[in-house]
């Protein structure tokens, strides 16, 4: 059982082909490289076991498409989500100055209440533009991180794909010369030995080129979150700011409006018995439920659907016309508490008073539970801030994953069931999702404006 | 030096199991810490003695990565023997000696003897497989098993030269028709003692048949 030792080729000629540059030489590399390509191109299956040994790699290139795909999508809704907030703005700012000027004739108290309404409209329209720092902010530096860190990725994924491309045409030189390899012929190894240099080579700086695009990818997905993170803390104080200024006010005037509303039903007792008053209060009120509907879809369409632009004009128009047929019912109705007062509680109603909504939340609350189907700006607005929450959170998505996001802003109406508390929790879910060690002091001050905000 | 028989190896196994140190182990009798991956393959030739015959075995030492599978497959045709290599401190690789099993039998004649080996023995403290599972697994696939070091070049004389004695088997019982050489079997030039035209042309040679 006694064996003679042989030595293995391994040390010898290991090396010695490997710095062939005969033409014959850089011909064959070119052939295999154009194969490869041509394989690639043309769609031909390739090696499952090569394909597979990449898979990490396949993968971490699927992530980088998605974050290039959702920075340009963040940056589309971005500019439609300010377009909005700049339509919104005007449109509640002519709201406001149409009440203040219609109040200023009104010498009773509801007039009064109209002033105010319109001031209070008037400042939060000017407070909503805040909003648009932070996302001009947002969009400059999302901008900015596709310029460089994802063009940055760009260039080296293609350099990786290039030498891809080669390490795997020398795989297919390798796989042909191997079909009739004999280590005892001396030609074939010489030969073999060529091609296992030139793949040696290639693996080598493929394997460097993959590793590099393994951690720039990854690098690029915790850095876009970081970006994210802080820059919509900017936008959540922001938005927390000028909700809790809003409320304020609105609180503010609804109080005043709680006493008038006292006078309304008196009021109301004493006209019941006037036929033709009674007469008039039928027109007005079947008249407002058609401006409810109006107005319940107008809002709703512009605030989510975000997509068409020209709906917007349309939307306008019949805002437009809801307000003239609002001065026509002021003008009909002109003297009596009452019906200044349901209009501009309609509109407070309508135009986001979370406060008015809250104070009939009972009421309010049982029809949207009545009527699911059927969703009420009111409802939208009843819970503007977590709504307002979703439209980070729908950006995020669209970070993240784009088909979540198509979802989300079609769909606010599955959050909005959600109660306080919970709105609070998504809002610290959004946050806390961006960035594992996000601010604990941003997080307090949410919860403080919350609490104000609710107050 | 001239030979009865040549038979041809191959090694077989997930990357980093071990399969060049073997090699190395069992022709150069080293062990060496750090390998450079192998390359599709590398070869090493041994001649040892059975019954009284010089027998050389040639060495295919194939490379375990998996961008490498479908090239190492062109190997497998005309081995008489394979070592199907797995390490006993990483579960995976154990978990895949199935796909390997299917592999070798799929790509090979089917008289080839197959030898289990469970390297890595001397890593007592970090073993992941028993023993009794690699020799269940041998069992259930009609295998030969054996658990071998690289490092302590326990076992690994033995796994070469009894996979080469069951070939030996074979041939006196005429399972493998040695007149093929799809079987992985050559015979030597028939006067050992004298140089043969075939050992002489392998002089230049370096690749297996430096030994010859």
């Amino acid at each position: 059982m006694e064996g003679t030792f042989g030595y293995s080729g391994h040390y010898f000629d290991r090396f010695i082909q490997s710095q062939d540059s005969s033409v014959v030489n850089k011909f064959q590399k070119k052939y295999w490289k154009t194969k490869q390509t041509l394989i690639k191109v043309t769609g031909k299956k390739e090696d499952e076991h090569v394909v597979a040994s990449d898979a990490d790699l396949d993968a971490k290139l699927e992530v980088f498409h998605s974050i290039q795909r959702t920075c340009m999508e963040l940056l589309k809704v971005i500019e439609l989500y300010q377009r909005r907030i700049c339509f919104l703005s005007q449109e509640e700012n002519e709201l406001g100055r149409f009440l203040r000027s219609n109040g200023s004739q009104d010498k009773s108290r509801a007039g009064k209440i109209m002033q105010a309404t319109g001031k209070a409209l008037c400042f939060s329209s000017q407070q909503r533009l805040a909003l648009r720092k932070p996302l001009c902010r947002l969009y400059q530096e999302i901008e900015t991180f596709r310029y460089r860190a994802i063009s940055d990725t760009w260039l080296t994924v293609n350099r990786m794909e290039q030498s891809r491309t080669e390490y795997r045409g020398a795989l297919l030189w390798m796989k042909d010369i191997s079909q009739e390899l004999d280590p005892d012929t001396h030609k074939q190894m010489e030969k073999f030995r060529k091609v296992q240099a030139q793949v040696r080579t290639t693996k080598t700086s493929f394997d460097k080129l993959k590793n590099d695009v393994c951690q720039k990818v990854d690098l690029l997905g915790a850095s876009r979150c970081n970006l994210l993170s802080h820059v919509l803390t900017t936008y959540q104080t922001t938005l927390l700011h000028f909700w809790g200024k809003t409320s304020h006010t609105m609180a503010a005037i609804h109080e005043s409006f709680k006493s008038c509303q006292h006078e309304v039903s008196t009021v109301k007792a004493s006209q019941d018995s006037t036929d033709k008053l009674d007469k008039k209060m039928e027109k007005k009120s079947t008249e407002e439920d058609m401006e409810e509907k109006k107005g319940d879809e107008t809002p709703e369409d512009q605030l989510i659907s975000l997509g068409h632009e020209d709906g917007c004009e349309k939307i306008r128009e019949e805002l437009d016309g809801v307000e003239d047929s609002l001065a026509l019912l002021n003008e009909i109705l002109g003297g009596l508490f009452v019906d200044d007062g349901d209009v501009s509680q309609e509109w407070t109603k309508g135009f986001g008073d979370t406060e008015t909504s809250a104070a009939s939340g009972g009421s309010a609350e049982t029809q949207q539970q009545q009527d699911n189907s059927f969703f009420l700006p009111s409802q939208l607005l009843d819970q503007s801030l977590n709504w307002t929450s979703t439209v980070p959170q729908s950006a995020t998505c669209a970070a993240e994953c784009s088909s979540r996001a198509e979802q989300n802003p079609s769909k606010p109406a599955a959050k909005e069931t959600a109660g306080t508390s919970k709105d609070l929790s998504a809002w610290f879910n959004l946050f806390a999702d961006l960035d594992p060690l996000s601010n604990p002091d941003a997080i307090g001050e949410a919860n403080r404006e919350h609490e104000l905000h609710t107050a | 030096m001239a030979y009865a028989y040549l038979f041809k190896y191959i090694i077989i196994g997930d990357t980093g199991v071990g399969k060049s140190c073997l090699l190395l182990q069992f022709t150069d009798k080293r062990f060496q810490p750090v390998h450079d991956l192998t390359i599709g393959v590398e070869f090493g030739a041994r001649m040892i003695t059975i019954d009284g015959k010089q027998i050389k075995l040639q060495i295919w030492d194939t490379a375990g990565q998996e961008s490498f599978r479908s090239i190492t497959r062109s190997y497998y045709r005309g081995a008489a023997g394979a070592l199907l290599v797995y390490d006993i401190t990483r579960r995976d690789t154990f978990n895949h000696l199935t796909t390997w099993l299917e592999d070798a039998r799929q790509h090979s004649n089917s008289n080839m003897v197959i030898m289990l080996i469970g390297n890595k023995s001397d890593l007592e403290s970090r073993r992941e497989v028993k023993k009794e599972e690699g020799e269940a697994f041998a069992r259930e696939h009609g295998l030969v098993f054996m658990e071998t070091s690289a490092k302590t070049a326990s076992n690994v004389e033995e796994a070469f030269i009894n996979t080469a004695k069951e070939i030996y088997e074979k041939i006196q019982e005429g399972v493998f028709d040695i007149n093929n050489e799809a079987n992985g079997i050559k015979i030597g030039p028939q006067h050992p003692t004298t140089n043969s035209p075939i050992s002489s042309n392998q002089g230049g040679q370096h690749a297996g048949g430096g030994c010859c």
